[in-house]
């Protein structure tokens, strides 16, 4: 049997996200559930998902949590760098014409 | 006509960023359980986004296609959230004797 994939593509770059299946895998995500600023201030986690049961499906819930948790961080930088990009242009403009 | 179908409301925004997600399920039956529950809910800005759910046997193949990376983050992890919920149900409930319905 396979593992969960994905194919990312946008006009200037591709990329393939795979898992590999010896990995350790867990059904808690890191980019999921809330904040570590918010469970530091005492916040239960009652949605917290449930331990995989240990099966197939099991298996596949962890295996999608970690590819999910991949394509958020990839393209939660994408989206940092398309921020700073622009923040760099309208300084750019600012400096040059005066945000005209 | 289907009801749930909101493609032609608003006017599509040309779409640029693609994802295809494959995921491998143990049979073909549960793939295709996993796509009929997911393919109905329907997408809030489809101007932004687009969803198409289908199934190569055991695999379900899930394509996304949208106006940027903003959307896609949002929608990829919203759609992973409720597979996850469909993947647990199965694997709870699927094969069980139900013994309060019997």
């Amino acid at each position: 049997m396979s593992t969960p994939s994905a194919i990312y593509s946008n006009p200037s770059t591709t990329k393939h996200f795979t898992i590999n299946k010896t990995d350790k895998h867990t059904t808690n995500g890191k980019t999921t559930g809330p904040s570590q600023f918010v469970l530091d201030a005492g916040i239960i986690d009652k949605d917290q998902p449930s331990t995989p049961n240990q099966t197939y499906l099991g298996d596949l819930r962890s295996q999608v949590t970690t590819l999910q948790d991949d394509l958020n961080e990839f393209l939660t930088e994408r989206m940092q760098r398309e921020n700073s990009i622009g923040k760099e242009e309208e300084w750019e403009k600012t400096l040059l014409d005066g945000g005209e | 006509m289907n009801l749930f179908s909101f493609s032609n409301i608003e006017e599509r925004s040309e779409t640029n960023w693609f994802s295809e997600l494959k995921i491998p399920f143990e049979t073909a039956k549960q793939s295709k359980i996993a796509q009929n529950t997911l393919q109905p809910d329907p997408i809030l800005r489809p101007a932004d986004i687009d969803v198409k759910y289908s199934t190569e046997e055991e695999i379900l193949v899930i394509k996304f296609d949208a106006v940027s990376d903003r959307v896609l983050r949002v929608a990829i992890s919203s759609v992973l959230e409720s597979l996850k919920t469909v993947i647990e149900t199965i694997d709870e409930f699927e094969g069980k004797f139900d013994e309060y319905l019997q």
